[in-house]
């Protein structure tokens, strides 16, 4: 049913969990396996030396992140590709798995307070939203 | 709040929270510093005014949380000079300057005459008007470039450079506006002109005698030239952030050599000084004044981007840039905030306006920082194609290709396990 499965992951515990089940659903159904971490730069900045850091210090968290979930992954038994990219988050998210021709996002959910969830919205919620393939959240 | 201790207390904690707010939410920690400036501050005026606790509440800045400030504003001035190319500025020099002139004047001019002789207001605060508005946020522009990947085309190169020079406006304008034009003038120029034509070569001399150490020899030795110029720059009655701007672009080549000394440098300001900066330029707003003032926020704000729009459109669509890239560019450069809050902030602190005027104009420049990114985001944003494909008129276009991921890890074989 899924042959290629994208899994969003942030290094949030929710997203752990995203990654876990899109591990054993690339196992059951033999899908390959991709993970997309991105990294958000606030586009509103006073500083060019605040984009930086700011790009540097996400860039590095996702690395390890990613390479975390490649020997996750490995560790059951499956390859997966991992791949970081920088923009906004659901619009990444949606622009690869379409790119790389996905039938399944699987995401973590959140869990924003109503304030931020009014004022920034939802990953998940946008994703699902836009996406033209099955979308999983994990809670 | 009464006591140096007390009041370094304060302002650090309402710095740390800014700091929790711009983590927790992906915000700039700048511009949360302004809104909780604003709001620290406007509260503080109400407990004051009801003598709440029979303390004294007003966070109005000492004379050492000025110099932080003032301090704060001078480096950032100098990093954000120092972050230009030299070489893309060389290649693009011609359509940059030309971009980055029109989008400095334009505004310049229109929220000039628009503050003078439809507002009202006399020549000096019409001048600090046109100067806030004049400017472009480089940061803003960079930041938006590094998401989309459009920092690593031409297209994107030039409409940086061209910020540069837009900024460059700026502090021209600030620093000789209200110079005095005495001999005092003549020896700050004569001694900026020096340091620029030796800085480059004596500080690369200098870093090489003197590498990395735990004292950082090189920082201070940056620090001693933004002084003594900020010193000279006093002394004529100008602004200490015109030399720091111009010592950064003279020191760009150099600067990106020494890596580590401007991570060192970036924590410093990022710590200790750009927090009581923004933090004071936002405790200054006075929120009343925003109320009474909306309307002409509004107008100032519709001024600054149809200035932006005449003096920038029709030269990107000169220099073969499509429909939708002028409009993007003319967007972009209509943003602004760190370059128009010194601007303003310099204005109140040499009573050149009122805090009401100053409540207005900090308001327009936040405002600018904003909206006219989400509308270039939303409705303007130019394809990574079109933006490879771009070449300024009569020019060859660059084959570099941006990459859309920062990194893969491909797979390791399964047979290794």
């Amino acid at each position: 049913m899924f042959h290629k499965i994208v899994a969003a992951i942030d290094g949030s515990p929710a997203s752990e969990r995203a990654l876990a089940t899109a591990v054993d659903l690339a196992v059951h159904y033999e899908a390959e396996l991709t993970t997309i971490s991105v990294a958000e730069v606030p586009e509103v900045v006073a500083m060019v030396d605040e984009v930086d850091e700011t790009r540097h210090t996400a860039e590095e968290y996702f690395r390890k992140i990613s390479e975390a979930a490649v020997e996750f992954a490995r560790s059951r038994g499956v390859a997966l590709r991992s791949v970081v990219v920088r923009g906004q988050a659901a619009e990444q998210i949606i622009h690869f798995a379409e790119s790389e021709g996905a039938n399944l996002i699987i995401l973590g959910h959140q869990g924003h307070s109503r304030i931020a969830r009014f004022f920034l919205g939802s990953t998940t919620d946008r994703v699902s939203e836009h996406c033209h393939c099955s979308v999983m959240i994990i809670k | 709040m009464e006591g140096t201790w007390g009041i370094a207390a304060v302002w650090m904690g309402l710095a740390l929270v800014a700091s929790l707010i711009s983590i927790r939410f992906k915000l700039s920690v700048a511009l949360i510093e302004i809104l909780i400036g604003v709001i620290a501050g406007n509260i503080a005026l109400l407990l004051d005014h009801y003598h709440f606790l029979g303390i004294h509440w007003e966070l109005k800045a000492n004379e050492w949380i000025a110099f932080l400030a003032g301090f704060g504003s001078i480096l950032l001035t100098f990093m954000a000079g120092a972050e230009i190319e030299p070489a893309v500025l060389r290649k693009y020099f011609k359509e940059s300057f030309a971009i980055g002139f029109a989008s400095f004047a334009a505004p310049f001019l229109g929220a000039l005459l628009f503050a003078r002789f439809v507002s009202g207001w006399d020549w000096n605060g019409a001048i600090i008007c046109g100067i806030a508005l004049s400017t472009t946020s480089v940061a803003v522009v960079y930041a938006v470039m590094i998401e989309t990947g459009l920092n690593e085309t031409d297209f994107g190169k030039l409409i940086l450079a061209a910020c540069f020079i837009t900024d460059l406006g700026t502090v021209v304008a600030l620093g000789a506006c209200f110079a005095s034009y005495n001999w005092t003038l003549i020896v700050f120029a004569v001694v900026v002109a020096g340091v620029l034509w030796i800085a480059p070569s004596f500080v690369t001399w200098f870093f090489q005698c003197f590498p990395t150490h735990v004292s950082e020899p090189g920082v201070k030795f940056v620090f001693f030239i933004l002084f003594m110029l900020g010193s000279l720059a006093s002394l004529a009655k100008s602004e200490a952030v015109l030399p720091a701007y111009l010592v950064g672009l003279g020191l760009a080549g150099v600067f990106a050599h020494q890596r580590d000394t401007v991570r060192r440098l970036r924590t410093t300001v990022f710590v200790f000084l750009t927090p009581f900066y923004f933090l004071n330029a936002g405790v200054k707003v006075y929120l009343p004044a925003i109320w009474t003032g909306f309307g002409l926020i509004m107008i100032l704000f519709a001024v600054k981007v149809a200035a932006k729009i005449v003096g920038v459109w029709p030269l990107t669509r000169r220099y073969g840039f499509g429909s939708r890239e002028s409009s993007y560019t003319t967007m972009l450069m209509s943003t602004g905030l760190t370059f128009g809050t010194i601007s303003a902030l310099f204005g109140l602190n040499n009573g050149y306006i009122d805090q009401s005027q100053y409540s207005v104009l900090a308001t327009v420049v936040i405002g600018s920082a904003i909206v006219p990114t989400i509308i270039a985001q939303t409705f303007f944003r130019p394809t990574i194609e079109s933006a490879i494909a771009f070449q300024v008129a009569g020019t060859v276009a660059s084959e570099s290709t941006p990459e859309t991921s920062i990194a893969t890890l491909e797979p390791p074989s399964l047979e290794e396990t």
